[in-house]
């Protein structure tokens, strides 16, 4: 990625000063372009997984979009927070505080919101209580298994070679320890005693009313929806159209664009798919927030992304 | 802490400098050098820690990105030993020019450290460097992370990911290692610690106790000034699952800075 389609900016902001982060501006700006924000996945820097972040504001920087990815209290360069609010309350005074800032220092007025993982599930949160979130791009939320991803996943699992091999030399786990999964394992005994045994049965079916229940409100609110997928967690998610037997309610009124990476890991780390991915958020983004435009020629410096298209626009 | 850019327009780096505490002696400077990869990314914190421990101490400090690594300009395919000790040198000399010290502390762990020393054999003003569990064994180092991928991709349901990339390009562990690449660190053998420097060297190790007699063993015969330490406890730059991060054992720190040259 040439160094010539951006320039960036680090910056302390927030209360006490103690948050951190990186603003990449675009050499040539796109009038009305949301500032896209970038949020930690798990407890890694700024930088994201893999360096995706980086990835990701630099090439969207080349067609005119500009970015911040920063570090939430206590990670990475920014100082934790001395209070006591909960870790949900901290992320959100966090976000609002990375907005606020932005707002006349870009100058912004609306956002798009980018997160893997925790940071999916986190930016989903933001855009429900902060109306200047626009668009959101999910990669690997956490989502519930379906029955059918489930009965994919154990087949996949047991037709896997070093599952055969481990089962055939008889030292694969199961073997060792037969109430390890399911009910009354020792797992299962652990987490029930943890939240009591009626709590922990309810866990799934709330955790997917709680989905169910964020992604309408956010689609009421028409904020435009990217969500990704991938082979990270095919263990939870291995179906191209799981979403939708997730979220059987939910009417998108085509505010989603589904990619489903099946052969990408969680950080979409390789060359080929992480090229994929910086293209496909490149042309969501064009798309959605630059209505006047038919140009979807792939940015400078990742042409030639050679992983497959596995999309669907509902 | 402060950040900032340096470098040239078409390779700009990036890095965070600390200023020493007022209440401390001063102790010169101080410039961290980063390893590469999934080993990178694990101990990012424990570096960030090390760098305010030494500014607390009465370090400037500087700790940056490689071109091509962190938040520095570049691709993650851009660079090798070569080019990151091109960059190390690069903030060697932003570090004196901001906090006007002549004489530098270089710190590594893993490939960090085979970097600090490269510089420590190149560059007169760097007095002392401290080596935490440095690679010795450049093709070792290479071996031991195609093994960790290899038993990642066994257990996989998605398609192997050690081979991925371009031709002759290995994927290890998130990060794609360049034939370049790979070859520079290949290069990487016990002789090449038994060069001249001026500096004094401080060896820590945590992993790799056994190498580390014969690095020392190799390293005085060369005519080094060597002391070296074994510090228990949890190596920094292997990831702890449970948290995701290296370990941060604060009373290795404390010991490694009290056993600083």
């Amino acid at each position: 990625m040439s160094c010539t389609t951006y320039r960036e900016q680090a910056l302390r902001f927030g209360p006490d000063d103690r948050l951190t982060g990186i603003v990449t501006m675009p050499t040539t700006a796109l009038a009305g372009a949301p500032c896209v924000v970038f949020v930690n996945a798990g407890v890694v820097h700024r930088v994201g997984p893999d360096r995706l972040y980086v990835d990701l504001a630099r090439a969207i920087a080349a067609i005119g979009f500009p970015s911040l990815r920063f570090d939430l209290s206590g990670l990475g360069y920014s100082r934790p927070a001395a209070g006591t609010q909960s870790l949900d309350e901290l992320v959100r005074e966090d976000i609002r505080s990375a907005l606020d800032m932005l707002v006349p220092m870009v100058p912004a007025t609306h956002f798009v919101m980018v997160g893997l993982c925790s940071g999916a599930n986190n930016s989903q949160r933001a855009a429900l209580s902060d109306e200047r979130i626009t668009g959101l791009i999910l990669i690997d939320p956490t989502v519930p298994r379906t029955w059918k991803g489930s009965l994919i996943h154990f087949t996949r699992r047991l037709k896997h070679p070093a599952t055969l091999a481990d089962l055939l030399l008889l030292r694969h786990p199961v073997l060792h320890r037969p109430f390890a999964i399911g009910a009354g394992s020792v797992v299962q005994q652990a987490a029930a005693e943890q939240v009591g045994d009626r709590a922990l049965a309810e866990v799934p079916r709330e955790l997917r009313r709680a989905f169910s229940e964020s992604i309408q409100r956010v689609v009421a609110r028409d904020v435009k929806l990217m969500m990704v997928f991938t082979g990270g967690v095919n263990h939870v998610y291995n179906y191209r159209k799981q979403l939708f037997d997730l979220l059987p309610d939910v009417d998108f009124r085509g505010l989603l664009h589904l990619e489903y990476l099946p052969n990408a890991d969680h950080t979409v780390s390789d060359v080929a798919n992480r090229r994929h991915l910086v293209q496909a958020v490149h042309t969501w983004l064009r798309r959605s927030f630059r209505a006047s435009s038919n140009d979807d020629a792939p940015p400078p410096g990742i042409a030639g992304a050679s992983a497959p298209r596995r999309e669907l626009v509902l | 802490m402060i950040q900032l850019h340096f470098g040239t327009s078409d390779r700009r780096l990036f890095g965070v400098y600390g200023v020493p505490s007022p209440s401390a002696a001063p102790r010169g400077a101080a410039l961290l050098c980063p390893p590469w990869g999934q080993e990178y990314v694990v101990s990012h914190r424990l570096y960030l820690r090390l760098a305010n421990r030494l500014s607390q101490a009465g370090y400037h400090v500087l700790r940056f990105d490689y071109f091509g690594t962190g938040d520095s300009d570049g691709d993650r395919r851009d660079g090798d030993l070569e080019s990151w000790q091109d960059d190390a040198t690069t903030a060697l000399e932003e570090l004196r020019d901001i906090s006007g010290a002549a004489a530098v502390t270089v710190l590594g762990i893993r490939l960090g450290a085979a970097v600090a020393w490269r510089l420590a054999t190149a560059r007169r003003e760097v007095r002392a460097a401290v080596l935490w569990d440095p690679v010795i064994s450049g093709t070792a180092y290479v071996q031991d992370l195609i093994q960790t991928q290899r038993q990642i991709d066994r257990f996989s349901l998605t398609e192997p990911l050690l081979t991925r990339g371009q031709p002759g390009d290995l994927h290890l562990l998130g990060f794609p290692m360049t034939l370049a690449m790979r070859a520079s660190i290949e290069r990487i053998q016990l002789e090449t610690y038994a060069a001249r420097s001026n500096a004094e060297v401080k060896l820590f190790f945590s992993d790799v106790v056994g190498d580390g007699h014969v690095l020392s063993a190799a390293m005085q015969a060369a005519g080094v000034a060597v002391r070296s330490e074994t510090l228990l406890g949890a190596s920094p730059w292997r990831e702890d699952e449970s948290t995701g991060h290296g370990a941060l054992p604060e009373p290795l720190l404390e010991r490694m800075i009290e056993g600083m040259p």
